[in-house]
């Protein structure tokens, strides 16, 4: 039934909630790389096209709280920017597939445990609309956000947007 | 305090405490900082309730959840399954996945199976737990495993696990949802596959076993201390919320001092677990004190654990690296022990340490004495395959040591005693070591070193032994030893001196005979005695007068002719000597066990304004009258102490003066 439904092109992740369903949230473990971050600094890779940068920038103002900015390069100088953390975005491949990927990184790491988290998402041989849909993901993916239940729809995976 | 926030990310704590330059809090009555804030419970620390380990336990498991209510009988047989997820088409065939198979849970889409490395590390920290209770844990495939493991996206967390919330609303929720046995989600853990510090390095100390340590924590019921989450978005910006120890403890051993279940550092509550050799943090490789506690209320303690004469630290004989200081060198660690005659080892390190054998209570050990370099610290890490520190980091650490006011970056409290655990003897290392006993009797070996002997007569302290006495070593008791004749010296014709006669308390120095000891004084509560031996003696028509703790006077003779030797033993590891008064005239000797500061290196000792000498070492001062200046005439060594002496300027009397 579940790869019928793959097949189908549309997947639901619903996550059950039940009245107290704090008492059923899993319990995390702080992530050090996040902890006092106060900015993230943006960059793309020049396999990156300054189009997509910007969407990315774009994006991710939107899904963060913390401000965004394009990188300078710089970052990591002096202490001062012991709150940013860096956030590099590429396009990689790997066999047969594209992937678009973001490492997010502290600009002046003090602790092994803030070593960089990594995600990344199908990137489609057309871009267009689907395109922005997997900058979407990969930032989703990447910035932190809310308990990880309360993301109640998976992304659509569809064939394909001219 | 008026402002606590997270030093980490650049914060500083402005609590007066703090201020002052002190890297413990003090209590809010006023009272000394403590290596634990547990026998304070009823007080208040940083502003916050000290509670008791029935407190603390309840706390840890307010959820009521556990294995052995509503969970499919998965305990019945004393026996908890865990697994590993292997590959997403288990998940697929699991509660993972509805009944009709269209729809999946958030992990199932992120899921990636653990590496080798991690398999490893959950099974060494499986071990750790069990260890601990009296259940036994076996590996089995994912689909009959209580308790599973695997990689996926945990939204912005290093990882989570869900606690054993159990059975009770399967039916609902197939009926509303159409997920089978949802409440066997409960137990199982998830490590995010997208950070790097979870797949290296898996070493004790590190970030990635305290995070699989924790996780297992609430796997088998286990909370935080505290109401929060490393997702919550209580403010709804899209952002965790900012967690800090001022704002979201509730009670004040809420830190990593005490539990693997916190989110705070162990400074918070006045421990030192950073590592200055590596510029990086030292995390906890064990269940700590107050989870010991709590999960051996819900499981039942292990008492099979180690049950035979079990060595801890260096030369380890228990069996896991952890507990081998050889191998976790920067151990962050709790002990439990079933029983034997059991020694806690710091003898590999030769800074100076702090051995508390009793329950419940705190050690000290390893770290540096001196800061290093940028470049020592590279060459450090290098040697670890640990990526170089930059020089924006190593001045976010120098500006850190200030905030903490941190003198030296030596381990505090970092090694602890389950609470039921009995240790019954320790041995020091090559520094100025104290060594603390507890309620059996304990053999207690200082090695090299000035070390203390603290024992706590007031209580039952038992029949202890120091293995290696010798002159230089000091005996702390919390209840003054008979002295017959109020002369401050304790005499002994045998090796044993009797602390307390009323329960039979005392104390045998190995190997000494005619024991004398010499009060120096009570410092919190504690007198000091060191041997009596320590110090020069009067031939002829010489005196001697020794300074103590306190603040004396020494006015010496007033005979020219006479020479009077005023002793300081500012070598002593315990205390400042106070603020003391010398008359000295022509023929006198001034003795320390430590040099004068000499700026200039002329041999010649000037006092400031009115007389005023500081003297070296453990501190204190005297103000000296009858002389302007003193020159330095050279040391004497005498059964290992080194003797520095000093005369008037031009005086006739020297270091042949001195007798011993």
């Amino acid at each position: 039934m579940l790869e019928s439904a793959l097949a189908m092109g549309l997947l639901l992740a619903a996550v059950p909630m039940r009245a107290d369903a704090g008492a059923v949230m899993p319990q995390g473990t702080p992530s050090p790389l996040w902890r006092g971050a106060t900015r993230i600094a943006l960059s793309c890779t020049t396999d990156v096209d300054s189009s997509l940068c910007d969407i990315l920038q774009q994006q991710a103002r939107a899904l963060s709280a913390l401000p965004v900015d394009p990188a300078s390069g710089r970052e990591g100088a002096t202490v001062a920017d012991r709150g940013v953390v860096v956030l590099t975005v590429s396009i990689e491949d790997i066999g047969d597939a594209r992937r678009l990927a973001a490492v997010a990184r502290r600009a002046v790491e003090i602790d092994d445990a803030e070593s960089p988290a990594r995600h990344a998402v199908p990137w489609p041989v057309t871009k267009g609309e689907a395109g922005r849909e997997a900058a979407e993901r990969l930032l989703a993916g990447i910035l932190p956000h809310r308990s990880a239940t309360s993301r109640s729809i998976a992304p659509a995976m569809s064939q394909g947007t001219p | 305090m008026t402002e606590l926030s997270d030093i980490s990310g650049g914060y500083v704590c402005h609590c007066p405490s703090c201020a002052s330059g002190l890297t413990h809090h003090g209590f809010d009555d006023g009272g000394p900082a403590a290596a634990s804030l547990d026998p304070k419970a009823g007080g208040s620390y940083a502003s916050k309730p000290i509670w008791d380990v029935n407190q603390i336990d309840a706390n840890l498991n307010r959820t009521g959840y556990n294995w052995g209510k509503n969970n499919y009988g998965e305990l019945n047989d004393g026996v908890l399954n865990y697994g590993f997820w292997l590959n997403k088409e288990e998940l697929a065939n699991s509660y993972y996945v509805n009944v009709a198979g269209t729809s999946a849970l958030n992990e199932y889409f992120s899921f990636s199976a653990f590496t080798s490395g991690q398999v490893a590390l959950a099974q060494r920290s499986i071990q750790l737990w069990d260890d601990l209770i009296a259940i036994s844990f076996q590996q089995t495939k994912s689909g009959s495993a209580d308790i599973t493991f695997g990689n996926a996206d945990t939204g912005g967390a290093q990882a989570y696990a869900y606690l054993p919330f159990g059975s009770t609303d399967d039916a609902e929720i197939l009926k509303d949802y159409g997920f089978e046995d949802y409440g066997r989600l409960g137990g199982d853990v998830w490590i995010d596959g997208g950070v790097a510090s979870n797949f290296s390095p898996l070493t004790a100390s590190y970030y990635a076993q305290t995070t699989m340590v924790h996780e297992l924590g609430h796997a088998i019921g286990l909370s935080h201390p505290g109401d929060y989450n490393a997702t919550d978005d209580d403010d709804g910006d899209g952002v965790p919320d900012p967690i800090t120890y001022a704002n979201d403890a509730f009670y004040a051993q809420d830190s990593r001092q005490y539990t693997i279940m916190s989110y705070f550092d162990a400074y918070e509550t006045g421990a030192q677990h950073i590592d200055f050799k590596l510029l990086n943090f030292a995390y906890a490789a064990t269940p700590l004190i107050h989870d010991i506690a709590a999960i051996q209320k819900i499981y039942g303690a292990d008492m099979t654990t180690r049950t035979g004469d079990t060595v801890y630290g260096f030369n380890a004989t228990a069996g896991n690296s952890v507990y081998d200081f050889s191998v976790n060198t920067r151990p962050i660690v709790a002990i439990w022990d079933a029983g034997g005659n059991d020694t806690l080892d710091f003898s590999g390190w030769n800074t100076p340490s702090i051995i508390d054998l009793n329950q419940g209570a705190f050690s000290s050990g390893g770290g540096v004495e001196e800061f290093l370099t940028l470049e020592e610290v590279n060459a450090n890490r290098a040697a670890a395959g640990l990526a170089a520190r930059t020089q924006a980091a190593y001045d976010y650490y120098e500006d850190l040591k200030s905030q903490l006011g941190l003198k030296n970056g030596l381990f505090t409290d970092n090694v602890s005693i389950a609470y039921g655990a009995v240790i019954e003897n320790a041995i020091g290392g090559g520094g100025n070591d104290r060594l603390i006993g507890n309620e059996v009797a304990n053999r207690l070996t200082g090695n090299a070193g000035r070390d203390i002997f603290e024992i706590h007569s007031d209580a039952k302290s038992g029949a202890d032994t120091i293995t290696d006495w010798t002159r230089g070593d000091v005996l702390a008791t919390t209840k003054a030893i008979a002295d017959n004749n109020g002369d401050g010296i304790i005499t002994s014709r045998t090796s044993t001196v009797t602390l307390d006669a009323s329960d039979g308390d005392k104390v045998t120095l190995t190997g000494v005979t005619n024991i004398a000891l010499r009060l120096m004084g009570n410092v919190d509560g504690m007198f000091y005695y060191e041997d009596a031996r320590v110090r020069p003696i009067a031939t002829g028509s010489q005196r001697v007068y020794e300074s103590s703790f306190g603040n004396d006077t020494m006015a010496g003779r007033s005979t020219a002719s006479a020479t009077d030797i005023f002793f300081f033993d500012t070598a002593n590891p315990v205390a400042g000597l106070g603020t003391d008064r010398v008359t000295f005239t022509k023929n006198d000797l001034l003795v320390t066990t430590t040099k004068l500061a000499d700026g200039n290196g002329d041999g010649r000792i000037t006092f400031g304004a009115n007389g005023h000498l500081d003297l070296p070492g453990m501190g204190g001062s005297v103000t000296m009258t009858g002389t302007t200046a003193l020159e330095f005439d050279g040391t004497v060594t005498n059964n290992g102490i080194q003797y520095y002496v000093y005369s008037n300027v031009g005086s006739t009397v020297g270091t042949a003066a001195l007798h011993f």
